[in-house]
């Protein structure tokens, strides 16, 4: 355990590494960073002062090397738009999302698992039509468009929550619910389609062989096996919600992450930029690892002694 | 006789419904249960012994539907208890062992979680007394240590403990009845020998009378009271066991009998009595004897339905010429045979040439396991140091259990696998398989046929196809020479011309590995790996395999390396054994030295353990060796 | 076998024997497509809106560029105020909706498709290779996978497009070369399992070369499930076209794109919600009908193994 521990973490820092690269790179790919630093109006000289003051007139794996060893030590800069620091700022927007991206998470397990169930228990019936409707719209339905429905139906129509905002509690309801609809049918097929994995299993003939009742054959035996690889999924896919948390952030206003990078992309504030990318993919690979954690907690066939 | 009876079954009918129609996998049968009764269901797959089984526990697949004049089980007609009231019968009076021990337990909780939900499900017992029966079970089952063993975890043990865990998990609340599916078929043979032995025992002792379903005569002869064949969703015959292997009267129970070899009854080398055709398709009507169509005793009366014929007080036969089926004269082997004329000595030919084809010399692969970057590895020796010579036209038989590394040696020799040490010759000279030329050199001389005839062919390729492109990668021929040759060798193997543009979906597994013996035999190679080739077949399409391999061998003059753990059909087949173990070899000879006088103890534990289709014989007692199977 | 003047009758005795001589394949598929409801629901709507798109210089009413700046928030033709001229009514700038709409199901096409193909083509080529040869290769390709997934595809997407501009071109690019995450997965897996297969080693034995085996005898196992794939990542692409317009990175006005119309609409929707409902209906029509697609060929597909 401990060694393939260790060697998912070497792994992990070589993807970091990557992506750190990536991020750099292309961000110095936009053209000359200090004349978009100085403004339209500067002149020559200001131009050469601020790449002299920034260090962009050092060689590019320099400046690499540079950003990343402050990286490492969670210093990212300074912001070009805000004049601040950039880990001051990520900081202080972080929770924002962090909040809306585990309410939403939860929302959608909520939903989708005993759907997902109760669609594979009841194979074929009324539940399974009704779950496989709702998850075939999730799917289809934009994210940026369903939010924008929904405030129209609840924030306009019935005035039942605020339009926009980070005020209170309700200004995360919406978000929450266009967020976690669109993780919602995944993870429900997941469940639906391991549960009639899991029924075709020969344990579960054994289980009800044994004249066991109805729901303990469903929950005891097959639940307790689809749900591993759905655990596996739900980490993975809160990873993806910071990432589709910027659509939600920008139509809601939620000061977030999300929001935060998208003004800096619109601003070419690239310090800001750089750090969220390479925070978002620790996120992304942190949660992959407590996925592969989970499941092998859950699944005996993985644990240590297995 | 009803009124002793456990079990009585009238006119029991399923019917499943498929994307092609109904299929009639069950179509009226009858049959009654004695108490303490042990009745076998013999048959080959899709006939519906396992559906029968399932219909009786009331736990067929959504698609299927059972209807019955009557399913008495204890007096009750299982038809009109509810939902509620049959889960009381299941797992509490009936209770069922399956077929596959790997898969059948739940691999996320504790063998005596799993042992003692049984009993709290249908009694009163508290946690503590479940134990306590479990662990008294697990001990009478032959698990050592039972106690520590109910905190493990089904992954922890090997596939024969973990059948001897189902049978522990049958008995927990003391049923009237256990069924029994297939439950060896997935284990080896000295393995299979012991739970056989302990489930008749056990049913002995507790007085439980058990439907044992299986395809295989001999576990039949030695295990049975009663026996019913089936054949395509009917009972054909039931008799008790002496009266069926000694009287058989329905031809098909006669072709089955006559259609495995069996050691010391059967000619070696001479061609077995196979059943001709397959087993109809069950989707639609029927008209008159399912049989018929591959009855060498068909007339033309077969043409309607017979009756279940009265021969004895319990020897039932349905067909019309019962009573002249048992003594009327053997019939010919079957024509995949004929091309070849058989003489008596057929067994090592009397040829001075001893210049071996293939030779083995010190053959070792070490697997390295656990190649982390932090951890220490450690190896597994499968194939330690093999050396083995195969005579020019003969057949070497390579017997041994799962595990033993006769499947890594067949991969080797093939180029599948780089061995770790040691070296391959054929015909003296020796190949290297690691360079593309003498891989290429070795595939046009030796060539494997697998055991999966599902999984060895590509799906996506036409029969035609699947021959073909041999001779493509060979760059042999021109497109109308290959399109002769391969017309030629698939007529050879028995593939009628309408099949060859056929995609393997849409053939049968006999057709499937007559095919891939095909595909073998294009090239022209000297030589060929058979690995395990009939094990996924049925015993009538076996013998049809069989009689052509030994066909082919004969007029060929091709050199077979046989790999198989059937030691039946190894008897059969070829003319020196070689007995595998742990990755060595334990002892090799002369088939007959092997077969009459085994030298080394686990030649004779092997031995021992063939079932022979013998009633009265009794299952032997295998001294197993508990520790090996952790 | 004629030994007592008996014969074996050829005829089967059951009416239907029909286990070895089924009709061929692709008329059991054609059959089952036409059962799968939701499959032909999803065809139907699919057709009508490709239709639509082809045939957009034909049959839209307008110019869909013609500003007419008097005629501007023209509501639809079920509104009070609507018209015939304008069916569904006109933008901001008074261009016609419909004909916007017609040309914008182009766009959405077109970058779905495209894209998808760049992206099939990378994603099918590492996973063969990940799940075929395995080892060291397959670690290196699984390495990529991961920086991919780290990265949000939004993100991404946004920065890049920052930096390079919005255009059809670009998106298609981006989308091309970062959607194929799916496809490696999917075909890594499946050759894994195919990679166990007796005929790949029967085919190892007869000599073929690895790149023999992976071109020919495994990929064409792989065109099933890799279909229902591309469908369901031509929605995806779809989606993502939409979302990055709708950000104001995809696709520039004054093409038109559904994505970009909701997001020209957005100012107005309080007192026209109209003008974002109606693109937005039609994105959820065309997705949901490729998913259905997909769903179905998935189903079909998957009846399609042994008897």
């Amino acid at each position: 355990m401990l060694n393939f521990l260790l060697q998912r973490l070497s792994v992990a820092v070589a993807v970091l590494f990557t992506v750190a690269l990536i991020a750099f790179s292309l961000l110095h790919l936009s053209g000359d960073l200090a004349a978009a630093i100085a403004g339209p109006e500067a002149t020559v000289e200001t131009i050469e002062h601020v790449r002299h003051q920034y260090g962009l007139d050092r060689p590019m794996p320099t400046q690499f090397f540079q950003w990343l060893g402050s990286a490492v030590r969670l210093d990212f800069g300074r912001s070009f738009y805000f004049e601040s620091s950039v880990r001051e700022l990520v900081w202080q927007r972080m929770p924002i999302t962090l909040i809306l991206g585990v309410v939403s998470l939860l929302l959608a397990l909520i939903v989708a698992i005993p759907l997902g169930v109760l669609a594979a228990v009841f194979r074929d019936g009324v539940i399974d039509r009704f779950s496989m409707f709702i998850s075939v719209i999730g799917q289809a339905m934009p994210n940026f468009w369903f939010a924008l429905v929904l405030i129209l139906v609840f924030a306009v129509e019935l005035k039942w929550l605020p339009v926009a905002g980070n005020a209170s509690w309700k200004n995360f309801v919406l978000p929450s619910i266009a967020l976690s609809y669109h993780a919602m049918p995944a993870l429900m097929r997941l469940t639906r389609s391991g549960m009639l994995d899991v029924f075709s299993a020969d344990y579960i003939r054994t289980a009800r062989a044994k004249g066991l009742p109805g729901f303990t054959v469903v929950v005891k035996h097959a639940l307790r096996n689809a749900i591993i690889p759905v655990v596996a999924l739900a980490a993975v896919e809160l990873g993806f919600m910071l990432g589709g948390s910027i659509v939600i952030e920008a139509i809601f206003s939620l000061q977030g992450l999300g929001q935060l990078a998208w003004d800096s992309i619109a601003r070419n504030d690239f310090p800001v930029v750089q750090a969220i990318v390479l925070i978002i993919a620790v996120f992304y690979i942190a949660l992959s690892l407590l996925g592969d954690a989970l499941s092998a907690l859950l699944d005996p066939r993985l644990r240590k002694n297995g | 006789m009803s009124d002793d009876a456990l079990l009585e079954v009238r006119n029991l009918r399923v019917d499943l419904q498929t994307s092609h129609g109904t299929l009639h996998a069950v179509r009226g049968i009858d049959f009654s249960l004695r108490h303490g009764e042990m009745l076998c269901l013999v048959g080959e797959s899709g006939c519906g012994k396992s559906i029968t089984s399932l219909a009786l526990m009331d736990l067929l697949p959504r698609n299927a539907t059972r209807c019955a004049d009557a399913l008495r089980f204890k007096g009750v007609d299982l038809q009109t208890l509810g939902e509620r009231a049959m889960r009381d019968v299941r797992g509490k009076q009936m209770a069922m062992i399956f077929q596959e021990p790997m898969t059948s337990l739940n691999p996320s909780w504790t063998l005596g979680n799993q042992l003692c939900e049984t009993l709290r499900a249908h009694t009163d017992a508290t946690w503590a007394q479940a134990r306590d029966r479990a662990v008294w079970l697990l001990e009478k089952v032959g698990i050592p240590s039972a106690s520590e063993r109910l905190n493990q975890y089904p992954h922890q043990l090997s596939g024969g403990l973990r059948q001897r865990v189902m049978i522990a998990m049958a008995l927990m609340c003391g049923p009237d009845l256990i069924i029994a599916d297939e439950p060896t078929t997935a284990l080896d043979v000295t393995i299979q020998a012991q739970i056989l032995h302990l489930l008749r025992d056990l049913q002995r002792e507790f007085r439980t009378a058990v439907i044992f379903i299986t395809h295989d005569l001999g576990v039949v002869a030695r295990i049975a009271d009663r026996v019913a064949v089936m054949y395509a969703g009917e009972i054909v015959e039931t008799a008790p066991v002496r009266e069926l292997f000694e009287r058989p009267e329905h031809p098909y129970t006669r072709g089955l009998l006559e259609c495995i070899p069996v050691p010391g009854k059967t000619a070696p080398g001479q061609p077995l009595q196979a059943i001709p055709g397959v087993v109809p398709n069950l989707v639609g009507t029927l008209l008159g004897c399912a049989f018929r169509n591959r009855c060498a005793y068909a007339v033309e009366d077969c043409r309607k339905a017979p009756p279940l014929a009265a021969l004895g007080p319990e020897h039932g036969v349905r067909c019309v010429r019962a009573g002249h089926i048992s003594n009327a004269p053997p019939l010919q082997p079957d024509e995949s045979a004929k091309s070849a004329e058989f003489t008596p000595a057929s067994r090592l030919p009397a040829k001075a040439e001893d210049e071996p084809a293939l030779e083995l010399i010190s053959l070792t692969k070490v697997f390295r396991l656990g190649r982390g970057l932090f951890r220490p590895p450690w190896e597994i020796r499968a194939v330690d140091e093999v050396s083995l010579r195969v005579k020019r036209g003969t057949s070497l038989g390579l017997v041994g259990e799962s595990g033993c590394g006769k499947t890594t040696l067949a991969r080797m020799l093939l180029g599948l696998m780089p061995p770790t040490a040691g070296s391959i010759l054929i015909e003296g000279k020796k190949i290297d398989t690691t360079d593309s030329a003498g891989h290429r050199a070795l595939t046009s001389r030796m060539q494997p046929i697998f055991q999966d005839p599902y999984s060895s062919l590509n799906p996506r390729r036409t029969v035609f196809d699947l021959v073909e492109v041999a001779l493509r990668l060979h760059k042999v021929g021109t497109p109308e020479s290959r399109k002769r040759d391969v017309g030629e060798m698939l007529d050879r193997v028995g593939m009628p011309a309408r099949t060859h543009h056929q995609y393997p979906g849409q053939l049968s597994g006999g057709q499937r590995q007559r095919v891939a013996i095909a595909r073998a035999l294009i090239l022209r190679p000297k030589i060929l790996i058979c690995d395990e080739p009939t094990s996924a077949l049925d015993v009538s399409v076996q013998a049809q395999i069989l009689n052509l391999l030994l066909t082919l061998k004969k007029d060929l003059g091709l050199t077979y390396l046989f790999i198989s753990h059937n030691l039946s059909v190894v008897e059969h087949i070829v003319d020196e054994v070689a007995v595998m173990r742990g990755g060595v070899i334990v002892e090799r000879g002369d088939c007959a030295q092997i077969f009459h006088a085994p030298r080394h103890p686990y030649t004779r534990t092997l031995l021992a353990s063939i079932l022979t289709p013998e009633p009265g014989l009794g299952v032997p007692d295998i001294a197993g060796d508990q520790r090996t199977e952790d | 076998m004629d030994s007592d003047g008996l014969h074996i009758p050829e005829v089967s005795p059951f009416e239907s024997e029909r286990l070895f001589d089924q009709p061929p394949a692709w008329r059991r598929l054609i059959t089952r497509v036409l059962r799968h409801r939701g499959m032909m629901i999803g065809l139907a709507i699919l057709g009508i809106i490709v239709l639509a798109a082809i045939l957009a210089p034909v049959i839209s009413p307008h110019d869909p560029y013609a500003q007419e700046l008097s005629r501007r928030l023209t509501p639809p033709i079920w509104h009070e105020n609507g018209g015939w001229t304008y069916i569904l009514g006109t933008d901001k700038l008074g261009q016609d909706y419909l004909s916007r709409l017609l040309f914008g199901a182009r766009v959405s096409l077109v970058i779905g498709v495209v894209s998808i193909m760049i992206s099939g083509t990378i994603g099918v080529a590492l996973g063969v290779l990940a799940g075929y040869l395995g080892g060291r290769v397959d670690a290196v390709i699984n390495y990529f996978l991961t920086v991919r997934l780290s990265m949000p595809v939004i993100l991404v997407a946004l920065a890049s497009a920052s930096v390079l501009g919005g255009s059809v071109k670009v998106v298609i690019l981006l989308l091309g070369f970062l959607l194929w995450d799916r496809f490696l997965i999917v075909s890594r897996a499946v050759t894994r399992q195919l990679r166990e297969a007796e005929f790949i080693a029967a085919a190892r034995s007869l000599g073929a070369s690895p790149l023999f085996i992976m071109l020919r005898e495994i990929l064409p196992n792989l065109l099933g499930p890799l279909m229902v794939v591309a469908t369901l990542e031509i929605a995806h692409a779809i989606l993502l076209e939409a979302t990055l317009s709708f950000l104001g990175l995809g696709v520039q006005p004054p093409m038109p794109s559904w994505g970009l119309m909701v997001a020209e609409g957005k100012a107005y929707m309080f007192f026209q919600p109209w003008i974002i409902l109606i693109p937005g209906v039609m994105l959820v029509l065309l997705v949901l009908a490729i998913n259905l697609v997909g769903d179905g060929l998935r189903d079909v597909t998957a009846l399609d193994g042994r008897n």
